[in-house]
């Protein structure tokens, strides 16, 4: 046994492992059913106690796909024709043409626009200066500078998404770019598909708005809280149901649905702190300075303050010229926690961003520090002129989606439509600005290309269906590797369990997901994965009738089997990865599982049963069945 | 309990039966996608499914009746239980400003014809499948691409184990084994009520797993040979290649069984949307298994026969 002290630490490693990075996935499932046994006071108590501890649980457990867990994902396209028609300086039959011939071509081979375009204008000989960047450049310049527009756009449109998603407040949302001009959106736990798709279709609202007195907003917030603590028995009530409700539809689902207990808290903080007597300025802290904003408060506060803001029952408390808006990105950050600043603006916008001709961000020549320039045309111009010179000193709040994007102050009365903003931090918030406002002026459409949806009790199903055919695998290859090869296959099946922890703390160890695909490939593994085994068995089987001894048959049988185990199962390894790089959404999960399947059944089946039968043969005399 | 115990079946003098049997499968199995055709799901062809689930059992023509009257007219069929439906459109039903198609227009719809028509049977929208033209024609394509580059990286890695010769009859014996899969999906659909064989991305992935199964399979026999070509130098390489089926054969058999059977589960008891896929990979496993016995040693053999009587030839 001396020898294998090596493989009793790795086959021990691995397990503990496995366990270590399944823990948090058992914590939510423990946290999740005592929640139904709980109060919902009592657990929007607890949840409100260890927040930072539940979403680092949160952050660590297996993630389960939007086909079990119910959500939407999407795939979103800039549309890039609408985009080059746009940037075009001349509008003639040429370029017509030749775009409708990039949109066939497009449709049919999925290249991008962009360089499809380039390539028609190069194989029929036409200049492209005539029509974007400069007059001298080749038709290669025209390819980056159109590549860098069709960039700009598609980062403009994924900034756009980021805020509408953000305010929509879904928990675990994931939005990441896919190849030239696509948008990929993860929404797990939505069940409004119409509102989402609503939200990420519309085009992008830019708006110049001149900041409220500060006494009126405060006045304001003030009565709102008088009002809400009057009102504050019925707020509770419907804050209670709607809990309970969620908690017992969330443990229904699958005790780790998206929609986890932060969400629910957040729901039923209003409860909890129902007593508070001001329930908006006790979570807002009213800033003095010469910021602009109201006040800041946390993130979590944040959405409790904006349910009360957003409450119909409570808007007829605001006066009609005033509107609360936040800042779209956090101003701060304490401890981990993000903070937020809440802005009073006058609710009818001074201007919009249509006018806009095109942004900038640069290094300021005068005091060497990033400043966003803005040129907008000669109507825009006109309005503007008027608005800054009546607004001096003032400030101005650029507002995308509703979301303050800065509040700058207007020093001068400014003529002839060129402005620029400067007092930003640093060039990346300047790029930002330069990004935010170019979506008044280069509005590039952004159309659906594909959705799914699945609801919640679907996904219930699949989950309960999922595990039950995987447990219903699981008992019959067991019963049939006893049968076959006796207490040999009692190892086996120790072995295929093992296996299966290993692959499920693997999956939450690089934050995979578990998708219903997946689950099809973990019953697959249990299949396949016993395969190592009876290799081994059937060669130990053949080594015993050749007269050896034990330990020489078990040397032979594992040696022997060795070469085909490892090439019959790099073979299927090898499919694998092609799965997993050509497929998309679930297929991955599946590819996924599969991979790690097979990696962990060789381990099990050549490193720990090996260990077991090892430990077996050292003993006095040491027998072996296998049947 | 012990089956295949020393066998010394004739299988690869016997492989003319083999071949038959192949040849068969293949025959049918083209005809039929050639006259018949394979039905493809909105992964690869574009269009909407929405699948709906009422309170109640609902009767299909209940619900074609409900859709017809706000003007829908795609397929509309059972899915899973009698209270579960899956309604299909591939053509435009509504767009949007961009000419895009309008799924919140579409869902609309069906809710507005269900509550006219259907009225005591409350029903609620269980999943939404919305995939555009342009990704479909993308999905199509990497979906080609993925069998055609699993099948390359696997030539050269048999190649450099074993031998070209080998390389080549294992992705002939593979590429077999999707293609008869493929011509039973055409030639069986629409047989079993209730299953939806079209060829989507989830068969796509089951028709890799296969091509790694019956990879799998072919490369232990082959390991098999390349062992006992070692040992057995005296014997024709035909006798080596029964030996090294027979003495692999309990092998073959027990993974075969046991992931033919984990698969019959998954048909069963993995609800409706594994279904095709289960019955992908039991189709699979069973050709998978015999191709690697009947088809992939065989035409090694027949290569290596060819190739030294075209030697003996050429010495002459």
């Amino acid at each position: 046994m001396k020898q294998n002290g090596f493989k009793i630490i790795s086959v021990l490693a691995v397990l503990i492992m496995a366990i270590y990075f399944l823990y948090p996935t058992w914590q939510d499932y423990d946290m999740k059913k005592s929640f139904l046994t709980k109060s919902s006071e009592d657990s929007a108590k607890y949840v409100e106690e260890n927040r930072k501890e539940i979403e680092k649980i949160e952050d660590n457990r297996l993630k389960l796909g939007l086909d079990l867990q119910g959500g939407m994902y999407v795939v979103l396209e800039v549309d890039l024709i609408t985009l080059l028609e746009k940037l075009a300086k001349a509008q003639d039959a040429k370029i017509d043409s030749m775009l409708q011939v990039v949109v066939t071509r497009t449709n049919l081979n999925g290249q991008d626009p962009v360089n499809e375009l380039v390539n028609v204008a190069n194989s029929s000989g036409i200049r492209l200066s005539r029509y974007y960047g400069n007059i001298k450049d080749e038709n290669s310049d025209i390819l980056s500078f159109l590549e860098a527009q069709r960039d700009d756009a598609v980062n403009r449109a994924l900034q756009i998404i980021r805020t509408r998603i953000d305010q929509y407040g879904v928990s675990e949302p994931s939005i990441t770019k896919q190849g030239a001009g696509r948008i990929i959106v993860e929404l797990p736990g939505v069940t409004d598909e119409k509102r989402v798709r609503r939200l990420l279709k519309s085009t992008a609202l830019l708006e110049f708005k001149l900041l409220a007195k500060p006494e009126v907003a405060l006045n304001t917030l003030q009565v709102l809280d008088e009002k809400l603590g009057v009102s504050d028995s019925s707020v509770k009530d419907t804050a209670t149901q709607s809990l309970v409700a969620k908690a017992q539809a969330a443990a229904k689902t699958s005790d780790t649905t998206g929609l986890g207990p932060k969400a629910a808290a957040e729901k039923e903080l209003s409860s909890a702190e129902g007593n508070a007597k001001n329930p908006i300025l006790s979570r807002l802290q009213i800033t003095r300075s010469g910021s602009g904003a109201v006040g800041v408060a946390n993130e979590y506060d944040r959405e409790t303050i904006s349910k009360y803001l957003n409450d119909p029952e409570m808007a007829k408390f605001i006066p009609t010229s005033l509107a609360f808006h936040w800042s779209a990105k956090p101003v701060d950050e304490q401890n981990g926690v993000k903070i937020f600043a809440l802005y009073a603006l006058e609710r009818d916008a001074a201007m919009t961003g249509g006018s806009i001709v095109d942004a900038k961000a640069t290094i300021g020549q005068m005091l060497n520090m990033p400043e966003v320039t803005m040129k907008m045309d000669a109507e825009g111009a006109k309005e503007w002129s008027i608005l800054t010179g009546a607004n001096v000193d003032k400030q101005l709040a650029i507002v995308l989606d509703n979301m303050v994007f800065s509040a700058p102050r207007i020093k001068t009365k400014i003529t002839g439509g060129n402005s620029s903003i400067d007092g930003l931090e640093n060039i990346e918030e300047a790029k930002d600005l330069e990004n935010v406002l170019k979506a008044g002026a280069l509005p590039a459409p952004v159309n659906i290309v594909q959705e799914r949806s699945v609801g919640p009790s679907l996904g219930a199903d699949s989950i309960h269906s999922g595990l039950n055919s995987a447990l219903w695998a699981l008992f019959v290859v067991a019963f049939v590797m006893i049968l076959y090869y006796h207490s040999a296959g009692v190892l086996a099946n120790i072995a295929l369990i093992i296996n299966l922890i290993v692959i499920l703390g693997v999956l939450a160890a690089f934050k995979g997901t578990l998708t219903l695909p997946g689950i099809a490939g973990m019953v697959l593994t249990i299949g396949m994965a016993v395969d190592a085994n009876v290799l081994i068995y059937e060669r130990i089987r053949e080594e015993m009738m050749t007269g050896k001894t034990l330990k020489a048959t078990l040397d032979a049988g594992y040696d022997r089997a060795w070469t085909a185990i490892f090439d019959s199962n790099i073979t299927t390894f090898f499919t694998g990865v092609v799965l997993y790089a050509f497929g998309v959404g679930p297929i991955q999960g599946f590819a996924l599982t599969l991979m790690i399947g097979i990696v962990t059944s060789v381990f099990t089946a050549v490193v720990f049963t090996r260990l077991v039968f090892d430990y077996i043969i050292s003993r006095p005399n040491a027998k072996i069945s296998i049947g | 309990m012990r089956f295949f115990k020393n066998t010394s079946y004739d299988f690869i003098g016997n492989r003319k039966f083999g071949y038959m049997v192949t040849g068969f499968l293949l025959v049918i199995g083209l005809i039929s996608i050639m006259t018949r055709g394979l039905h493809y799901g909105i992964d690869f062809k574009g269009g909407t499914e929405i699948q709906l689930r009422f309170e109640k059992s609902v009767e299909v023509s209940e619900v074609r009746r409900a859709l017809n009257f706000t003007g829908i007219n795609g397929e509309i069929k059972r899915f899973g239980g009698d209270n579960e439906i899956l309604v299909r459109t591939e053509t435009l039903v509504a767009s949007d400003v961009n000419g895009q198609r309008d799924v919140t227009a579409l869902e609309d719809k069906i809710k507005t014809g269900v509550a006219e028509i259907i009225k005591e049977n409350p029903m609620e929208i269980d999943r939404i499948d919305d995939v555009g033209p342009k990704i479909a024609e993308d999905m199509k394509s990497s979906a080609v691409m993925a069998i055609l580059g699993s099948l390359i990286i696997v030539l050269i890695y048999i190649t450099i184990r074993f031998e070209f010769k080998f390389a080549v009859a294992a992705i002939f014996a593979t590429f077999h084994d999707v293609l008869v899969v493929l011509g039973l999906f055409s030639l069986v659909y629409g047989l079993f009520p209730g299953l939806n064989l079209e060829v989507d991305q989830t068969i796509i992935a089951a028709f890799l797993t296969i091509v790694g199964y019956s990879l799998n399979d072919t490369v232990i026999v082959f390991d098999r040979i390349r062992e006992y070509r070692k040992i057995f130098k005296s014997d024709t390489l035909e006798v080596v290649m029964n030996k090294s089926v027979n003495s692999t054969l309990s092998r073959t058999f027990m993974t075969s069984f046991t992931t033919l059977i984990v698969m019959v589960t998954l048909y069963f008891f993995g609800g409706e949307s594994t279904k095709p896929f289960a019955f992908a990979m039991i189709l699979g496993i069973a050709i998978g298994t015999f191709s690697s016995i009947f088809v992939a040693s065989p035409i090694v053999l027949e290569w290596d026969k060819w190739s030294t009587a075209r030697n003996a030839k050429l010495t002459k």
